[in-house]
């Protein structure tokens, strides 16, 4: 198993664990949660890109990484900038 | 170990455009949506479209998201429960029906493509020529320039689209702010907006200049000016974007316009969109670090929404 291997692993292993907060987004129960939920997928997708362009050693997979870094801090302002604070929503209906 | 991650991420992204669709919640349905441009992102990169994977998670998972989110929260503000009414059973099988259908259209017209029949090699021959060494900066500029001045006066439709259904007597009136209510996360906000722009800045001056030569471009560029434009914003470290700002107005048409005067150019010298031998890369280059600026001025612009009359304000 050489390096590029390893990172292969390391972004399956990402990639599952990316799974996990899909079940935060599905059921939440706080708006915030889905949110946040949202937030974690892209953090987690960061890593994946890296990891990916690592492994097949492309400089301009950071670039793409770099990128969704940026945009995701986006959504999740624009959700928070309500009035209300939604710490005090009452939880959503289930899905 | 490369199936593997193709498998799982072939079935967490079918996984997740289902999940969108049945969903109740609203708010549910946008996360699913923004994970789902994502994941699509992260196919196109284990496929090597870097390019295509820049434009998926900018604006199929950023702008778009927050399009939705923002769309969210004036619809509440105006009092929607957010509830659609129950899609009767023939409309929902006849959804499915056209949508394999099409699924299975664009498969097997996929699938009829040989591997080796691609256009990469005749476009690869063709790219010294222009001086840049990036296929789809290429492709989008040169030899498909007509489409992508097309596509750029559609955006600035939109916005007009946008900005025509605010009421007569909104204008000159300022979008509803989006500015944080509360101190504490106003602050928070404002110095987050005042680290984010400068970065911005400097990744969207970085990425058009990439984009000649590696993945890149002015529309990837221009997301994320506009993202670091609406954080600055929504902190309150920058004025909200208004229609009526005319800097912002010259700026909106800068890019077609220097497009369009370049193609027209190009008359003189034989047809339209034509670039001299030579200067084809300088020209290029050009015409994107302005299409950036005026697309990057459209989204926040499209994000800042429509002009509110005093009595309409959400």
């Amino acid at each position: 198993m050489d390096a590029a291997d390893h990172f292969m692993v390391a972004a399956v292993v990402l990639l599952l664990t990316l799974a996990l907060a899909l079940f935060r987004a599905w059921f939440g129960p706080r708006a915030i949660d889905h949110v946040m939920a949202a937030q974690l997928v892209a953090t987690s997708g960061v890593g994946v890109a890296l990891t990916l362009g690592a492994a097949r050693d492309d400089a301009s997979m950071l670039d793409a990484a770099l990128v969704g870094t940026v945009l995701a801090s986006v959504a999740i302002l624009a959700f928070v900038r309500d009035g209300q604070s939604d710490a005090d929503e009452p939880g959503d209906p289930k899905p | 170990m490369t199936l593997a991650f193709d498998l799982i991420l072939c079935l967490m992204i079918v996984g997740t455009a289902a999940a969108a669709l049945l969903t109740h919640n609203a708010l549910a349905a946008i996360v699913f949506f923004i994970v789902f441009g994502n994941l699509l992102g992260l196919a196109w990169l284990a496929m090597n479209a870097v390019n295509v994977a820049m434009a998926e998670i900018a604006i199929g998972a950023g702008i778009t998201g927050v399009l939705l989110i923002l769309t969210r929260q004036r619809l509440m503000a105006l009092g929607d429960d957010l509830i659609s009414a129950e899609t009767p059973g023939w409309l929902r099988a006849g959804a499915v029906l056209a949508c394999t259908g099409l699924t299975a259209l664009v498969g097997s017209a996929v699938l009829s493509v040989a591997p080796a029949d691609d256009l990469g090699g005749p476009i690869a021959a063709l790219l010294p020529e222009l001086g840049i060494e990036n296929p789809v900066t290429g492709v989008l500029l040169a030899f498909r320039a007509y489409d992508t001045l097309l596509e750029t006066f559609v955006l600035l439709g939109a916005l007009v689209a946008v900005w025509s259904l605010a009421p007569g007597n909104a204008w000159p009136r300022p979008p509803a702010s989006l500015n944080l209510a509360e101190s504490g996360g106003g602050s928070v906000a404002q110095a987050f907006g005042r680290l984010l722009l400068p970065l911005a800045l400097v990744m969207a001056a970085y990425l058009v200049w990439a984009g000649s030569d590696f993945p890149g471009g002015a529309f990837q560029a221009g997301t994320v000016l506009a993202g670091g434009l609406i954080i600055a914003a929504i902190g309150g470290a920058v004025a909200w974007p208004r229609a009526d700002n005319s800097i912002l107005r010259a700026v909106l048409v800068l890019g077609p316009g220097v497009f369009l005067i370049i193609g027209l150019a190009g008359i003189a010298l034989g047809r339209f969109l034509f670039y001299p031998p030579g200067f084809a890369k300088a020209m290029i280059v050009a015409i994107e670090y302005s299409l950036a600026l005026s697309i990057g001025a459209t989204l926040a612009l499209l994000l800042a929404g429509r002009s509110v009359a005093p009595d309409h304000r959400s």
